[in-house]
């Protein structure tokens, strides 16, 4: 299987909480990975993490064979300039429209004349199904509409790997089953590498073509979706269904007991 | 078009500025902008200089006729030389004129008035020009100076 | 005690560290060669922005001030038979202290926090983020302009202020107390210099920049990305900005005057 993203032994924490301890994942290339995992696992931080948005204290993460933490400012940069993320807000620059939002990165990094930059702008609106909304400011945009233009933002500079944050929160059924077949879309008729940090379980177990399953800050289990839910770990299992209870119990485990603070 | 309105402000307040800045130079610090500012530097050596600072006028009769440049110590005699920055309009100042430190009023500013002296080709004197030296000069009314001679009966 | 001394030292530590962070923030942003295409409409956006926006508040601050001036100068000079130090007294004052002083004051006010509150709500809203992500860096995108804005601005904001607060001073004296007009401009000129008086002026006003300036973006940049976090900082940007002029404006007139 070949591997865009190889992350090893990672360990990270901030302000004094561990968030990750000794994570190694693989996500292969040109493929859909889904990261699942309850919240406040720090699914978001592995997105910075690869981005270099955020240093780990120990462990690698190779992108394409590249080190991203070891490089300077201006190869960073660049390199970024094959990844790209969407935002769980959509992170909409609020005081340009939606077509000046997608044309943004085609300005600062091409030198493409603006006829040119017009034609992909549209390409990429068409291809999220927002044309019509060109004009558009971001306040005016819905909450899935604005996910849909983000996304067209992200994929405006082709890049290699798209990161989707959450892409499914707050979304009604319908944008949810939107934005599953736009992914999967994008990912077959692009060949872009996807992950997909969510916990909407269902949605994406269609689409994913790998599954990790985080908590406690490693991978809890992993496989083909298929793998998953066939899994007879407990955890993966409640985790899978939702069940409200299991390993993981539905308080939050205090230091002390709670009939000692009474 | 919205950027070409907020160009169109900015350019008015950078121009506003401009215009302001010239404003307060001519109106206000009385900057005059004459029209040959060139100079010639002439040299003045006194036995006490008071608080006379750089940049104090230089006076004939009253009307402004250049600034003091510099204040230097004459390293020998341990006397103030002081240079003086005379506009070079004014070209017919005889060498025999006298330099005195002038105080404005009771106690404002201190300046330099000069008094013309004679001209006679004959006995040798000669127009001012760059880098001469007066040798007449009147230093500096010192106040503390005058009191105690006031106080303790002149000696000379 | 232990405990206090502690506190203190973390507390030392804390602003030395920040203090730091910002030093990087403003080298990062400014280090490197401008693209003027880019940059430049960038530029001019934010000059509308911190000092356009700010004209009305500076020119009618600088108004008022200067006829305040005029008529307590006015009445206080009346007593010495000395009215016709009225310009002089008017031009000095605003010219060396009240000028630049107050038009940093109010530009903390005005635009600093202004710029906090933006950095802070595109730091919250993910957008500096997504900026970084997309491999354009937000300090030369968002900081480096914003900073020359201020630059630039800020000189041109106090010479208006001295103007309008001298003509403020003439409108109080000579319109309604009646002294000369003539009498009031040779004062001024005769005493007013523009070496010793005007340059230190706009060194000030440069100085307060920076300062200003600085602040505000650092604090906009390094807030919690949440409302009670921007809110704090751009409390933090007017407190500080405020202390940082008065402070420098004592260092400053201890070293011209």
């Amino acid at each position: 299987m070949d591997s865009l993203i190889k992350i090893e032994h990672l360990w990270f924490s901030y302000e004094g909480r561990q968030i990750y301890r000794d994570l190694s994942l693989t996500i292969p290339k040109g493929k859909i990975t889904a990261i699942l995992g309850p919240s406040g696992t720090g699914k978001t931080t592995l997105l910075r993490l690869i981005g270099a948005q955020l240093y780990p204290q120990q462990g690698k993460v190779w992108f394409d064979n590249v080190d991203v933490h070891a490089l300077n400012r201006h190869a960073l940069y660049k390199l970024r300039q094959r990844m790209s993320m969407l935002f769980q807000s959509g992170a909409l620059f609020q005081d340009l429209t939606v077509f000046d939002n997608v044309a943004f990165p085609l300005r600062e990094h091409t030198h493409l004349p603006e006829d040119l930059i017009a034609t992909v702008v549209r390409m990429k609106l068409e291809a999220v199904g927002m044309r019509a909304a060109e004009d558009l400011l971001p306040a005016e945009l819905s909450g899935g509409m604005s996910r849909r233009a983000a996304l067209a933002r992200s994929i405006a500079l082709d890049p290699d790997l798209v990161m989707y944050d959450e892409p499914f929160v707050g979304q009604d059924p319908i944008t949810k089953g939107v934005l599953v077949k736009l992914i999967a879309d994008l990912n077959s008729s692009l060949g872009i590498t996807s992950v997909v940090v969510t916990h909407d379980v269902k949605e994406i177990l269609e689409i994913a073509d790998y599954v990790y399953i985080l908590a406690e800050g490693t991978v809890l289990g992993h496989g083909t979706p298929e793998e998953i839910e066939r899994s007879s770990d407990e955890r993966v299992i409640q985790f899978i269904h939702g069940d409200f209870d299991g390993p993981y119990a539905f308080h939050l485990q205090g230091t002390g007991s709670y009939l000692e603070a009474l | 078009m919205k950027y070409v309105k907020t160009e169109i402000m900015v350019g008015m307040f950078m121009l506003a500025g401009i215009v302001a800045a010239v404003v307060l130079c001519l109106k206000v610090a009385g900057l005059v902008m004459s029209e040959d500012s060139s100079t010639y530097t002439v040299m003045a050596r006194f036995d006490n200089i008071g608080s006379l600072k750089i940049r104090a006028p230089i006076k004939i009769g009253g009307v402004l006729i250049g600034r003091v440049e510099k204040i230097d110590l004459d390293k020998d005699t341990l006397t103030p030389v002081v240079h003086m920055a005379i506009e070079s309009r004014f070209n017919t100042i005889s060498s025999e004129s006298k330099a005195s430190i002038l105080t404005a009023g009771l106690i404002g500013e201190q300046y330099i008035g000069i008094t013309p002296g004679f001209y006679d080709e004959d006995l040798g004197t000669t127009y001012l020009k760059q880098g001469d030296t007066l040798k007449d000069t009147g230093s500096a009314m010192v106040l503390e100076d005058l009191i105690s001679k006031f106080a303790f009966g002149a000696k000379e | 005690m232990y405990e206090f001394l502690g506190a203190l030292g973390r507390y030392g530590l804390k602003k030395l560290a920040s203090l730091g962070r910002s030093t990087v923030m403003l080298v990062n942003a400014l280090w490197g060669v401008p693209k003027p295409g880019k940059h430049f409409p960038l530029l001019v956006q934010e000059i509308y922005f911190v000092g356009v926006q700010s004209i009305i508040i500076i020119l009618v601050s600088g108004l008022f001030i200067g006829m305040v001036l005029g008529l307590q100068g006015y009445n206080i000079l009346k007593d010495f038979m000395a009215t016709g130090s009225l310009g002089t007294l008017v031009a000095l004052a605003i010219l060396r202290e009240l000028g630049p002083v107050v038009t940093a004051l109010l530009y903390a006010g005005r635009a600093g926090s202004a710029l906090t509150a933006e950095i802070g709500q595109l730091k919250a809203s993910e957008q500096i983020s997504a900026m970084e992500m997309m491999a354009v860096d937000p300090l030369r995108r968002i900081i480096a302009p914003r900073f020359w804005a201020g630059f630039i601005s800020m000189p041109i904001l106090s010479i208006l202020f001295c103007i309008v607060g001298i003509y403020g001073g003439k409108f109080v004296g000579v319109d309604w107390l009646g002294l000369d007009d003539g009498i009031y401009w040779s004062g001024m000129q005769n005493s007013v210099d523009v070496i010793t008086d005007f340059y230190p002026m706009l060194v000030k006003s440069l100085v307060f920049a920076v300062a200003c300036t600085w602040i505000a973006l650092f604090n906009g940049y390094d807030c919690k990305p949440t409302s009670a976090g921007i809110s704090a900082a751009t409390t933090a940007t007017v407190v500080q900005s405020s202390l940082a002029v008065l402070g420098l404006d004592f260092v400053l007139t201890a070293l011209f005057f």
